[in-house]
């Protein structure tokens, strides 16, 4: 059977001679090709959040003056609204298509799974010296560095000025019997506000409970293993339940979430907020004129105050290509210049000591943020931290509902971890 | 001399019809097959937290999804979501189609209206219906305020109750318009000899009603019965939108809870295990559907 006749049959020998050259030009391009690429153009690919309407601007200038330095190297940066993020991270990862430089605040799974690049072996020495040491600490392991800080924030108590102005309040509650007087002073002077606002939904509401699990001695961990029902942790949620049922929070904590809390306070209904340092940055956009104060978040009488430190980090892929090149572009990402816009333009504090000194110069209230996070408290390094915390807050949010007991919704949470870690 | 066709040509010509099939085989492949194959497969492996499989885990991601967590318990919310609206729905439209069966000034003008639920993308319409039941900003509680039937605002996506209430209100909101013209149509093809004979006998309008139009309706209430089940059973935007799952995951249906599994908790292997048994009461319902049509011809 003769198949060419078969195929080409009918085919003018033209078109026959056509089809053999255009075979040869397709070789010899391809070749052409591999010439090119013996020139090493590197394309780096970033994808990174939209933390504001600044980000892609930010962004955009500096890869452009990257570009302009080490110009055979492209970088391509993808942002994406956080709304969904983590789940457009995930399906990345899982398909292959991670890009070579990633900005999030969710990683650890990656990190456990091996598919980070241990970037201590391609920066130079002092790079790491750079960052506030604390911030080093989730992504490190042993001596390999997965991750450095790129968006920091604290987490404060602010309050509405003018309500404490009304209300006879002289200064920001430091323990828990001052927060509880405060809020019932609130009440009784203020009409139609929230004295005290938080929220339990699984946005945010477990740093809630951080907040008063630490408040009061407790925490996320015993001895290594995984406890939330411990004492200490009982009586901050029985704390916060009976703050709620005597109406001095705002009505429904489990169905909102911190954002929206922001905008309420932005709205002048809620005397007291805590959140983080980023705050002032918002607030300066949706009212400026609001006048707000500063303190520490309260702890019971006798604990030592703690103050959350949370941190998204700039982590490598293991499977990229250029890993020199990767290094390159992080160690100008965080040259003092480059980094300072960042910060600035998002109100975040920076995970490097340098320019913490700069915006300490710029502004007196960051300047005392700044000094807090020496000694910030970080959430547990573990990538069941995330089931931890989502499993908790939902029993929390339970006996906030008064489905259930304080004691039985931090037991059923414990039971309900056990059961999906073991 | 007869012309032989070249054995290419005799193979292309006896395959004709499965080449013509081939494109929309392709895509259905691509887009549905493969998906739930990969699906199937995943459910019977362990997944690790970045979504990377690492080894075979047999049945144990379906124990899982009944023994631990809240598997069951948002089974029985899923039934309790997808009963409640087909009862109310099916209530609502059957009333809306013997309206609209009538000729009245206006008629046209009404079965556009009651089209538009329909019409309308229902992410769109379930954020809308959020808007409204916003305790500070909603318009429900605006209005219920100004007719004097509450006195202060209500959290009504805060309690469990509350919660559930509008989830199947907006289930049912977009539910109508289908399942009323479905209703609608079948009552047109019901002859009109039979309600005249019947009133010429002196039945009444209730006793027609219930000895004419359900009867005879009977085939199609099954039919918008089942096509409504299946929708209603895996509708992911309208409680993921509207409450989230919450309050404390309340509301939370197999769809949400499962979604919530597999992107914030991260259990691929479970998640996907949930989604091969949805699938599996999903195609049940298919079948008896299949079923009745086939039925409905003989």
């Amino acid at each position: 059977m003769d198949f060419t006749k078969i195929i080409l049959g009918g085919l003018s020998v033209d078109l026959k001679k056509a089809l053999i050259i255009s075979l040869a030009l397709v070789v010899i391009l391809s070749m052409g090709i591999n010439t090119v690429n013996a020139e090493e153009e590197v394309t780096l690919e970033v994808l990174a959040p939209e933390y504001s309407h600044r980000t892609e601007g930010f962004w955009n200038d500096t890869v452009q003056a990257f570009t302009e330095e080490y110009p055979h190297i492209n970088v391509n940066v993808n942002i994406s609204s956080w709304d969904g993020y983590a789940q457009l991270v995930s399906t990345r990862v899982v398909t292959g298509e991670e890009p070579d430089i990633l900005n999030t605040s969710q990683y650890l799974e990656y990190l456990e799974d091996g598919l980070l690049l241990d970037l201590n072996e391609y920066v130079s020495d002092d790079f790491m010296d750079k960052f506030v040491p604390g911030f080093l600490e989730d992504g490190r392991r042993e001596d390999r560095q997965y991750s450095v800080p790129f968006a920091t924030s604290v987490r404060a108590l602010f309050y509405n000025s003018k309500m404490f102005e009304e209300a006879g309040i002289e200064s920001s509650p430091e323990t828990w019997g001052e927060l509880r007087e405060t809020a019932e002073k609130l009440d009784e002077s203020i009409d139609n506000i929230y004295p005290f606002a938080y929220e339990m939904s699984d946005f945010e509401g477990y740093r809630f409970l951080a907040y008063f699990f630490w408040g009061a001695g407790g925490g996320w961990q015993q001895d290594g293993e995984w406890v939330v029902n411990s004492e200490e942790n009982i009586e901050a949620l029985e704390f916060l339940t009976e703050l709620t049922n005597d109406g001095l929070t705002n009505p429904a904590p489990a169905s909102t979430d911190r954002d929206e809390q922001q905008q309420v306070f932005g709205a002048e209904r809620t005397g007291m907020l805590i959140t983080a340092s980023f705050f002032p940055t918002i607030l300066n956009e949706i009212n400026p004129e609001l006048e707000f104060g500063v303190g520490p978040i309260p702890s019971k009488e006798g604990v030592e105050p703690s103050t959350l430190g949370v941190a998204d980090t700039i982590m490598a892929f293991e499977s990229t290509e250029y890993p020199e090149e990767v290094a390159l572009f992080l160690e100008f990402l965080y040259e003092d210049d480059n980094y300072y816009r960042f910060c600035s333009d998002e109100g975040m504090l920076p995970g490097t000591i340098s320019v913490g000194e700069m915006m300490a110069a710029d502004d007196p209230l960051l300047a005392e943020f700044i000094e807090v996070q020496q000694d910030v408290r970080m959430e547990p390094s573990d990538p069941d931290y995330r089931i931890v915390q989502t499993l908790t807050a939902e029993r929390a949010a339970d006996a906030i509902l008064g489905r259930m007991t304080p004691k039985e919704a931090l037991d059923a949470a414990q039971d309900d971890i056990m059961e999906e870690l073991y | 001399m007869k012309y032989k066709k070249s054995l290419f040509r005799q193979i292309i010509d006896s395959r004709k019809k499965y080449i013509w099939l081939l494109p929309s085989f392709l895509i259905i492949s691509i887009f549905a097959l493969y998906p739930i194959f990969e699906t199937f497969l995943t459910s019977f492996q362990q997944v690790s937290r970045s979504g990377l499989p690492i080894g075979w885990a047999g049945i144990s991601n379906y124990l899982d999804v009944f023994r631990i967590g809240k598997g069951i318990e948002v089974f029985r919310n899923t039934f309790f979501w997808t009963a409640s609206c087909l009862v109310l729905t099916h209530l609502i439209s059957i009333i809306i189609a013997l309206v609209l069966n009538k000729s009245f000034p206006g008629r046209k003008i009404v079965r556009t209206l009651v089209l538009i639920p329909w019409a309308s993308s229902q992410v769109v319409t379930a954020l809308t219906w959020r808007w409204i039941y916003n305790y500070d900003y909603g318009y429900l509680n605006l209005l219920f305020r100004q007719i004097g039937l509450i006195e202060e605002n209500v959290f009504w996506l805060g309690g469990i109750y509350s919660s559930w209430i509008a989830v199947i209100v907006v289930g049912v909101f977009v539910s109508i318009p289908f399942t009323a013209f479905v209703l609608l149509a079948g009552l047109q093809s019901i002859p009109d000899e039979l309600y005249e004979a019947a009133r010429v006998d002196g039945a009444g309008a209730w006793y027609r009603f219930k000895k004419i139009s359900i009867p005879l309706l009977k085939p199609v209430i099954t039919i918008s019965v089942i096509i409504n089940a299946m929708y209603t059973f895996n509708s992911f935007h309208i409680i993921y939108v509207v409450t989230g799952g919450g309050p404390a995951g309340a509301t939370d249906i197999a769809v949400t809870y499962m979604h919530r599994l597999a992107f914030e908790m991260m259990n691929m292997g479970r998640a996907a295990a949930m989604v091969v048994v949805i699938f599996f009461i999903l195609t049940v319902f298919s079948v008896i559907y299949i079923r009745l049509m086939s039925g409905e011809r003989a």
